[in-house]
This record gives C-alpha cells, structure tokens and sequence, in this order.
C-alpha cells in the first residue's frame, strides 16, 4: 500500500480539468442550444441529467459487482477498495437519479412523486446500496468487511436489471430507456455528450475515491497513531 | 403540463446536481488530506525526520 497517500499526480489532476470543462460544455448545450422538445417544452432539457446520473448509477454498481467478484476469487482487497469507492459514487448518482427525476415528473406527470415500478424499484435499488455502506462499517476487520460487502455486492446487484427492466415489465409512467430510434439526432447527440462528460466525472471521483479507500485501509493496517 | 416551461425546474435540477458533485468533491478533498496527514503522524520520527541525502 506504499504510495497511496503521495500527492496527485499530473494525470489525475488532468483528468479533473477535462472532466469539468467537458460537463459545462456539456451543460451550456444542453441549456441553451439544443431546441427544446415539441411536447415537454424546456423541462426536457432535464434529461441531459436524469439520463447520465441513471446510467452511471448503473455503471458503478456493475463495478461493485465485478470486484465483489474478483475479491472472492482472489481475496485481494484492492478488489474490494474499488467496489467502496463505486459503490458510494452508485449511492451519490442514484440519489440524483431520484431528485432529478422527481423534479421532471412534477411538472409532467403533476406529481413529485408515485409509486411507479421504475421509482419504487430505483428507490430500493438506493436501500440496498446505502445496506452495503451500512454492512460495510459493522465489521472491524478488513477481510470479514470485504467478504459481507462483496457478498452484499453481488446479491445486491439483481436489482440493477430489475430497475431496467421494470418500464417492460410493469405498466408504468416512466417512458422506456432512451435510444436513436426513440429521439431526435441532435437530442441524442447531445445526450451522449453528457453522457461522456458525467462518465469522466465518476472516472475522476472515482480514482480519488480509490486514493481515500488505500490511505485509510493503510492506517487501518498500521494501527494507532504513536502518540494515542 | 402548464409548468413544463418554468426555468425553475431546469435550475433546481441542474443546481442540486452540480452542488452535490461539488460537495462530494470537496468532502472527498477534505478527506484524503486529513488521511494523508494522519499517514504522516503515523510515520516514524527518525524516517519523518530524516535529512534528505545530498550528493557527494
């Protein structure tokens, strides 16, 4: 673990500076030079957020279930310290999934909020990710830590296709997952933009995220300080 | 539908969006400084205070 509290390098701060360059360009597009929607009016533009911050959610979850895999196989716990770090991005983006989503829907749907399958499932999804924080801090040592958590990871992780699946499954509000076919060329283009630019944001979060997990696992492993 | 034009709902979203990334960004700042720094302590007093080799 030596290293891991060294200062940043070049290329992480690098990676900050395009990641937020890319999301207000990203932003100004889609605020102020896509058109709006013919029926939804200006409060489309929300889904330039709501999309991003969904699949992203998704994205680090899938991250929590890959190494929750790789730790069990490997019993290595760098595979663990990058399932944390993910998994509290997942908690952060799916949060702002919910909000953004909430803000969208009142006034479409004249609600903030409705016990559709796609919120009711995102919402558990949420539970069950702030479960694996929580399972997370009931275990002092590491490797017993990393071994619930992962074992929370993997089960936990069921409920991303269920969310996905859910506008198929279930008659609901919520309008089925955007693609090319379902949206304009310039919206689309515009949303993958976003898309690119939440993505480096969660790659940049993600690393320093990391960088936290191995200095406190290193302190963790070193004991008290020498003076306590 | 009559409210799908009021700017509030695109500066409320894309406002708690960017201030929960900021937040999050500078607790995590917070954080790894204070960790570094607790890393730092941890390290024993001759290797902290070692004098830098000079060459020669």
């Amino acid at each position: 673990m030596s290293g891991a509290s060294a200062p940043p390098g070049k290329m992480a701060r690098g990676l900050g500076l395009v990641s937020l360059v890319t999301l207000l360009a990203g932003s100004v597009i889609a605020l102020f030079v896509v058109r709006p929607d013919a029926l939804q009016g200006q409060v489309q533009r929300l889904i330039y957020v709501h999309v991003p911050v969904a699949w992203l959610a998704f994205l680090a979850f899938f991250i929590v279930f890959l190494m929750s895999v790789l730790y069990l196989v490997q019993r290595d716990l760098k595979w663990d310290l990058i399932a944390v770090s993910s998994a509290e991005m997942g908690v952060v983006f799916t949060g702002l999934t919910l909000a953004v989503g909430s803000l969208w829907a009142r006034p479409t749907w004249g609600v903030w909020w409705t016990w559709d399958p796609r919120l009711t499932t995102t919402a558990i999804l949420l539970v069950i990710y702030v479960g694996y924080l929580i399972v997370r801090s009931l275990a002092d040592d590491p490797d017993q830590r990393a071994r619930w958590a992962a074992l929370v990871g993997i089960v936990g992780f069921v409920q991303v296709p269920i969310v996905y699946l859910s506008v198929y499954w279930w008659r609901s509000l919520h309008q089925a997952p955007s693609s090319p076919r379902s949206m304009a060329g310039e919206f689309w283009a515009v949303l993958l933009l976003n898309l690119g630019a939440y993505t480096l944001v969660y790659a940049y979060l993600m690393a320093r995220r990391y960088r936290l997990a191995r200095i406190e696992l290193e302190l963790e492993l070193t004991g008290p300080l020498p003076h306590e | 539908m009559n409210d799908v034009n009021d700017p509030l709902f695109l500066i409320v979203g894309y406002g708690l969006t960017w201030a929960a990334l900021a937040w999050y960004a500078v607790r995590l700042a917070r954080r790894l400084r204070g960790a570094s720094d607790l890393v730092q302590l941890a390290q024993p007093e001759p290797e902290r205070d070692a004098p830098s080799e000079s060459p020669g």
